[in-house]
């Protein structure tokens, strides 16, 4: 089992006890696994190079990014870097897969900062 | 320019051509997916000139592999095939290429016929993985290799093809970046991530170096872009021209390249920011010494 939480999600604002943030966290765990699926790495090593990401945007250029959006953004440059690297992988396949998991994680971050 | 070459890299050109193979990297390096290293400021503080850097690059390769008209000549990884259009403009070379991906031979073969009509690079290009060549032994003059091997999961075993189908006097040209001996564990795991290779890929110099010899490939000549790179590679360079020129384009493009429900413009800002970051991190390898960019003349013996 994956700590995402711990590893990557920990500037995620906690949500007020009345909102259910589970369908955020979830939608982060999917997006995570589809890295992971379409490129072969496993999600551990997902895990450690996002947050490694999120390390020196704070450090060298003092960006703070959320764990949604470091999914985003990755999963958004997917297509280019899988279609980039030559793969074997019918591109609408991978476009398929990298775009719901952006829609979920967009859904799920608006409705719970809409909420919060 | 001509007004014919002009239009082949005009965007209009590639969405009627429907070009895959390449996303957001086709507006920055068109058919040259491997990046420009040149600093000269002429190139570098000018987006529209990288992918004349990086055929300058591949140029310098060729040239130093003494390649003449009409050799049969195998193109490793030949992606959408920059490099050997370059090629056959340069030295009127037969081409084979061979590549992973068939939507990026499909492309190919587009590109081609869009740039020459009556005489299109490439004699004929494979669905192929360089570790398994469907080709027969002592069959080439010469190989290249663009800006590949950092993909390929098994470097031993292409190695030992290309060494195969060599002729006896052939030679090979690999260009690529390498980790140094220096390279850390999470420094290499954080590459993979970002450009998408395999999870064995990007290897040290060392180790090919070695693979080459033990496959009977004498290295006999080199070339650094290293420092280039690195000094390209910068916010102030890099970062500047990208912001300047580069990213309203990405963002612009990115919708109609992705089409998909839910999307947002933010979307698209974050994938033309994260591209920018990826290609920066790259500078940061090269200046910490962690990763190198070399071009190899080998010969086979």
């Amino acid at each position: 089992m994956i700590n995402l939480e711990r590893d990557l999600l920990t500037e995620l604002p906690a949500a007020p006890d009345s909102v259910d943030s589970s369908e955020l966290y979830q939608a982060c765990i999917s997006g995570l696994n589809v890295i992971s699926e379409l490129t072969g790495i496993p999600p551990e090593k997902v895990v450690r190079g996002l947050s490694e990401e999120a390390k020196r945007l704070k450090e060298l250029k003092k960006v703070e990014k959320s764990a949604p959006d470091l999914l985003i953004s990755r999963l958004a440059l997917l297509p280019t870097t899988l279609a980039y690297s030559g793969t074997k992988r019918d591109p609408s396949e991978i476009r398929q897969k990298a775009f719901e998991a952006i829609s979920q994680i967009s859904t799920a971050r608006d409705r719970t900062y809409v909420l919060r | 320019m001509s007004e014919e070459i002009r239009r082949y890299y005009d965007q209009q050109v590639v969405q009627e051509a429907g070009i895959t193979g390449a996303g957001l990297v086709w507006f920055m390096g068109r058919d040259h997916l491997s990046p420009s290293y040149v600093n000269r400021d002429e190139i570098a503080l000018n987006a529209g000139l990288w992918r004349l850097g990086a055929s300058e690059r591949c140029l310098n390769l060729f040239q130093a592999m003494g390649i003449r008209d009409n050799e049969l000549v195998l193109d490793v990884g030949s992606g959408i095939g920059g490099p050997g259009r370059d090629l056959q403009a340069a030295f009127n070379s037969q081409i084979v290429g061979i590549n992973l991906s068939l939507n990026q031979l499909i492309s190919l073969r587009q590109l081609s016929r869009l740039a020459n009509p009556d005489n299109p690079s490439y004699t004929s290009v494979i669905n192929a993985d360089v570790q398994a060549l469907p080709l027969t032994p002592t069959s080439f003059d010469h190989a290249f290799s663009i800006n590949v091997f950092y993909h390929i999961p098994n470097p031993d075993l292409a190695i030992a093809e290309i060494s195969r189908v060599l002729k006896g006097d052939g030679r090979f040209g690999l260009d690529d970046w390498f980790l140094t001996d220096q390279a850390s564990d999470r420094t290499i795991d954080t590459l993979r991530l970002k450009w998408s290779t395999s999870p064995q890929g990007f290897h040290r110099f060392s180790q090919i170096t070695n693979l080459m010899r033990q496959h009977g490939l004498r290295v006999t000549w080199t070339f650094d872009y290293t420092y280039e790179a690195a000094a390209f590679l910068t916010e102030e360079r890099f970062g500047r021209v990208f912001d300047q020129q580069v990213r309203s384009r990405l963002i612009e493009v990115f919708p109609r390249l992705y089409q998909y429900p839910g999307y947002q413009p933010a979307h698209a800002v974050l994938a033309a920011d994260q591209l920018r970051e990826d290609i920066l991190y790259m500078g940061e390898v090269y200046r910490n010494g962690q990763v190198v960019y070399r071009q190899l003349l080998v010969e086979k013996f």
